[in-house]
């Protein structure tokens, strides 16, 4: 058999595709991604003392009080009642008028994704964390798995464990690569396992819509339906320098998850960073008209970033901050730093340097404004720096802050900036983004 | 209904890192023996929310399960 890669052939439904023969190129692995379903409602509801909270509609949000709080998770209940992620807290009550509202608890998901990774770990040591609530697992050599069908076993314990350990659900995708892994785990939810792989490829796989791919955004899959490319099959069947002179080098990649040739190995746990960036933004109840007020702000952003980003042994060695003024105009700043840092005291001062070149305050104020740690690498490397002088004192009092927040709870320590006013914080609105790009 | 009751717990560390709960101080004061240990397991508390460590004691002829979760221990207390 032969494939064309002439374009017109292109609506052929039926093709070869080298994955599904018996010399594909990932024969012989097996590849799990497994999803914590509606992670933070999820953690609300198996943590709370109030049983009865499964089988009514909940949903966490920023600060319930705040006039701008909007929906972070839902719950399943509260799915059916349409209830949206990023929508305002009033629009989802109107929606549904008994929707429980929960606030957000980081360092309590924070707990339940360190306590899901462990199990994760007791499978095999290549566990690679995708944000807080995704891993892949590659089970590839191990005792037993030669097939996707013993991936399933295994994800199906994997299930059982999380349910039994920790009381909340996951989905599962089982595959012999990342991407189709993480199609599976988005396949069927909540609490499924679903394999994916070269049997299911011309009936399953092919026909699903191609921006069900990883890393296929809207602008992508807009670009793509322009030139009559919908499916993953159609993606397959294109020829690969057509898909670049589109797409640039992205479309090269995109052909090869799409014909299942993604070669990616799952990291070692620890091996990488979680995250490409971390951010957290916030549009507080008051617009943001002084300086004084936006620093406030920014020390708790810059606080809450960097707890995460120590708790994922990461520093950052740029930042980029967002804002929005009155006027919905949005646009963003970045600033790189010649260190590495996971120190908020460090992103305070360039965040309001950032802020201060970039921003007229009491001309234009603010309405929200986010800050991203981005540039990310492993804290474990030795960063060195002309500028920075002080000779780790920071690292001891940041671990110092969060060896007291793991015991006492998040807030028990604040600078004492935020001290001052915290109505004016419009605390944490969004929580913690996760931007996880292209690696 | 079972409330989640954090209590004060008399523990044996022992020299590779275990942790064996020997008596539970209830609110009111009164000091529970643990005669036994039936079972140590990672599980969720499927009555009152959260995981940890459950334990499975014996308590003066009965079994009780002991949770240790985030540093603190619980028991799942009848109303
Ligand atoms: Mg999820």
């Amino acid at each position: 058999m032969s494939r064309t890669f002439d374009e017109k052939t292109q609506n052929t439904k039926e093709f070869f595709c080298p994955y599904t023969s018996n010399h594909g190129i990932n024969r012989g692995r097996v590849v799990l991604h497994a999803d914590l379903n509606n992670f933070f409602a999820s953690v609300e509801c198996a943590n709370s003392p109030d049983r009865s909270i499964f089988s009514k509609p909940v949903a966490v949000c920023g600060n319930i009080e705040m006039r701008h709080g909007i929906i972070l998770a839902k719950n399943e209940k509260a799915k059916l009642y349409g209830v949206k992620t990023g929508e305002k807290i009033s629009d989802a009550k109107k929606k549904c008028p008994s929707l429980i509202l929960m606030g957000a608890h980081y360092d309590l998901y924070m707990r339940y994704s360190r306590a899901a990774r462990k199990i994760y770990q007791r499978y095999t040591d290549r566990v690679e964390p995708f944000g807080m609530d995704e891993a892949w697992l590659e089970l590839t050599g191990n005792d037993g798995i030669c097939t996707v069908e013993d991936g399933k076993r295994v994800a199906d314990e994997i299930r059982k464990v999380l349910k039994e350990e920790l009381g909340i659900t996951a989905s599962v995708g089982v595959s012999d690569n990342k991407i189709f892994a993480k199609l599976g785990s988005d396949y069927k939810k909540p609490d499924a396992t679903t394999v994916l792989a070269r049997d299911q490829y011309q009936n399953i796989i092919s026909p699903m819509p191609a921006s069900e791919i990883l890393y296929v955004g809207r602008s992508t899959a807009a670009r793509l339906r322009s030139y009559g490319i919908t499916t993953i099959g159609d993606v397959a069947r294109q020829n690969p320098h057509f898909l670049k002179s589109i797409l640039g080098k992205n479309g090269e990649a995109l052909y090869t998850y799409c014909r299942g040739e993604d070669t990616s190995p799952v990291a070692l746990f620890g091996e990488v960073p979680a995250a490409k960036s971390m951010g957290n933004s916030t549009t507080p109840p008051k617009d943001i008209s002084s300086f004084s007020d936006a620093k406030l702000i920014l020390s708790s952003l810059c606080d809450t970033v960097c707890s995460r980003l120590r708790a994922e042994n990461t520093k950052c060695r740029g930042i980029k901050m967002n804002f929005r003024d009155i006027n919905l105009c949005s646009f963003e700043r970045q600033i790189k730093l010649d260190f590495a840092t996971s120190s908020a005291r460090d992103l305070l001062a360039f965040s309001c340097r950032l802020l201060a070149e970039s921003v007229d305050l009491e001309k234009t104020p603010l309405r929200s404004m986010g800050i991203c740690a981005i540039d990310l690498v492993p804290a474990d490397i030795p960063q060195i720096s002309l500028f920075e002088k002080d000779g780790g004192k920071k690292d001891v009092i940041d671990s110092t802050v969060d060896k007291l927040r793991l015991r006492f709870g998040f807030s028990c320590v604040s600078t004492a900036l935020t001290l001052c006013d915290r109505e004016k914080l419009g605390y944490i609105a969004r929580g913690y983004e996760v931007f996880t790009n292209l690696r | 209904m079972r409330t989640k009751t954090y209590v004060k717990v008399t523990a044996i560390f022992d020299d590779i890192g275990n942790i064996f709960p020997k008596k539970i101080e209830w609110e009111d004061g009164t000091n529970y023996e643990v005669d036994k240990i039936i079972d140590i397991r990672p599980c969720a508390s499927t009555k009152c929310g959260g995981f940890g460590i459950r334990y499975t004691c014996g308590i003066r002829g009965k079994e009780a399960f002991l949770f240790f979760e985030d540093n603190r221990w619980f028991v799942e207390r009848k109303d």
